[in-house]
């Protein structure tokens, strides 16, 4: 091995190569964690707000308008770009994540619609059966009964914030993408109803999706709650806001990290300006010189980035898995843009080092070197 | 090699009035070979010499020709690589690296690790009373033996001129004068440039500059003038 190889000088100096790399495993764990933290948020919430919508609009009654009148449902049911629209009694069941919290629809329809909606939703059936219409029965979604520990046979509690005000029994267990759960009861026929919780399900002739969006939409303007996909996206656009703001602030933690990262390189190399100095002495040129520092820093940080980032997805994989999976969300631990956001700390650590550094080797004057010593 | 230095001046700080003068119109010609002692009070003027002669610093004026090559004209990089094929350079100090073995210091010059290479560094440590310490680090050898270890290092390119800048200055004046005959039985080759203020190092030199204010005052064993 040459003795001025980069590989000998991370032999001879290990500590010195551990310490490096430690920091940067550090910065890319901390990025790549909180990165795939936010995600699995994102990804946890996101499908049980919005994936419904993907398969039908929902209309809820308002207090303005208590009962969505019978001359609408019926223009909706003869035009071309719908399917089929469903009264259904429109209920929520909490659904937290550590970050955030949320609702998943429980619907309740008549006995004759079930089985079209269990089919429009692409809902299998994992254990159990649907809800008898009339009784308190409830077949709930997967993750909703893992969030909220539910098992065949166990009772919901009441929960009046989110519409649910009285104790279901779980019969049934169901798996879908749109997280849907339905009840046997309140019927549409009940009479104690209060007005946001009735509404319809409106599904799309084939390929006119669009359309029955643009035409549900505008029936917000008449008072009625309209939920489509493309609303929500908007809304959800909105607060998104949220997760760029986390975004900045991971970048800016980045730089101060690589600030420090710097400050600490730098003065690494400072330390060894007499070692430079004789270099240039004996006959070495700055350019090579320069090389062979570059090689060194771009080593530390090549192998602290493979290294970190094998422990950071890890180290998600452990967490993630823990703290969302087990409670019905989704753990997020190979995501592309955590991987990215990683490895702005040790490119950035590697410019913002060979620039100063160049610049120090340019300034070390061999002469002063050996004779101040 | 041959060394011809032409009305070379050296003035430091050009820029405050006056400056520094540390060299006046030297006028100098060396044979390629012998030990070259140059001497005078401190701040005389002949390590700046030295290190003109090294490459290692351009003069304010003057010609530097080493054979037929001006130094002067060279680059940076240019002077750079010439130090390292045909210079071989001891300092005061040994500035040894630390983390690096006394066999890789040697080996230091050439950047090179194989067999060959190593077998010579080799020969030269056991020439020179260190082998045993080949694979030691400079700071668990003694002040003596570092500064052989440094003249190993200088004769790993096989040198056409080795400069000697107050090597002994860091020794006893037995280790000194030891360090002086090993560098004295490299000079049937190899021109040695030392640079002492200790006359007595330099009882063997072939040749003897004597500077004083930036100016030659005498140089003995020479035909030339100044």
């Amino acid at each position: 091995m040459r003795p001025l190889s980069t590989i000998n000088y991370f032999l001879k100096n290990k500590r010195k190569l551990l310490s490096n790399i430690t920091v940067i495993i550090v910065a890319i764990c901390l990025v790549y964690i909180m990165e795939c933290f936010v995600s699995s948020i994102v990804q946890s919430i996101y499908p049980l707000d919005a994936t419904r919508f993907e398969y039908a609009s929902v209309l809820v009654s308002t207090e303005a308008v208590p009962e969505i009148p019978k001359e609408i449902i019926t223009s909706l049911e003869e035009s071309e770009n719908i399917d089929t629209v469903i009264p259904v009694t429109v209920r929520q069941i909490v659904f937290s994540v550590p970050g955030s919290t949320t609702h998943a629809a429980v619907f309740s329809a008549g006995s004759e619609n079930l089985a079209y909606l269990v089919d429009k939703f692409q809902i299998e059936v994992l254990a159990g059966r649907l809800p008898e219409n009339g009784l308190d029965e409830i077949a709930i979604d997967e993750s909703v009964a893992k969030n909220n520990d539910l098992e065949i046979g166990s009772r919901t509690s009441i929960d009046m914030s989110y519409n649910l005000d009285r104790e279901y029994t779980v019969v049934g267990i169901l798996d879908s993408d749109s997280h849907i759960s339905f009840a046997g009861s309140p019927t549409l026929q009940d009479s104690a109803l209060k007005y946001d919780e009735t509404g319809y399900l409106v599904f799309a002739s084939d390929g006119h999706f669009e359309q029955m969006e643009n035409e549900v939409s505008l029936l917000s303007g008449q008072g009625i709650n309209v939920w489509t996909l493309s609303l929500y996206n908007k809304m959800y656009e909105k607060n998104n806001q949220t997760f760029q703001i986390l975004d900045t602030m991971v970048i800016l933690a980045i730089v101060v990290m690589v600030v420090c990262l710097v400050c600490s390189k730098y003065a690494q190399f400072f330390s060894r300006k007499s070692e430079i100095g004789i270099l240039s002495a004996l006959g070495y040129t700055r350019k090579e010189i320069s090389k062979r520092t570059f090689q060194e820093v771009i080593f530390t940080n090549l192998i602290g980035f493979v290294v970190g980032l094998v422990i950071a997805i890890l180290l998600s994989k452990t967490i993630v898995t823990i703290i969302f999976d087990d409670i019905g969300g989704t753990g997020v631990y190979l995501y592309w843009k955590a991987a990215i956001l990683s490895l702005l700390a040790p490119t950035l650590t590697t410019i913002c080092t060979l620039f100063p550094v160049n610049r120090l080797i340019n300034k070390v004057d061999a002469i002063s070197i050996v004779t101040n010593n | 090699m041959n060394y011809q230095l032409n009305n070379i001046n050296l003035i430091y700080d050009m820029e405050k009035e006056g400056g520094t003068t540390a060299l006046q119109d030297i006028t100098l010609s060396l044979d390629g070979k012998g030990l070259i002692g140059i001497q005078g009070p401190s701040g005389s003027g002949k390590s700046s010499l030295l290190y003109i002669m090294a490459g290692l610093k351009y003069p304010t004026s003057g010609n530097v020709f080493y054979g037929d090559t001006d130094l002067t004209t060279l680059s940076m990089s240019d002077l750079a690589t010439l130090r390292r094929k045909d210079f071989g350079f001891i300092f005061q100090q040994h500035f040894l690296i630390n983390y690096l073995t006394i066999l890789e210091n040697a080996l230091v010059p050439l950047n090179i690790n194989n067999k060959i290479v190593k077998k010579k560094a080799m020969g030269f440590l056991e020439r020179l009373g260190i082998a045993e310490y080949a694979h030691k680090y400079p700071y668990q050898l003694s002040g003596g033996q570092r500064q052989r270890a440094a003249i190993v290092r200088a004769l790993m390119n096989e040198p056409k001129v080795i400069f000697g800048d107050e090597p002994t200055a860091a020794l006893d004046h037995e280790s000194a004068c030891e360090v002086m005959n090993l560098l004295t039985e490299y000079t049937n080759n190899t021109m040695v440039v030392i640079v002492t203020h200790d006359e007595s190092l330099l009882k063997n030199a072939d040749k003897l500059i004597s500077i004083t204010d930036g100016k030659i005052i005498n140089v003995s064993g020479l035909e030339e003038t100044i």
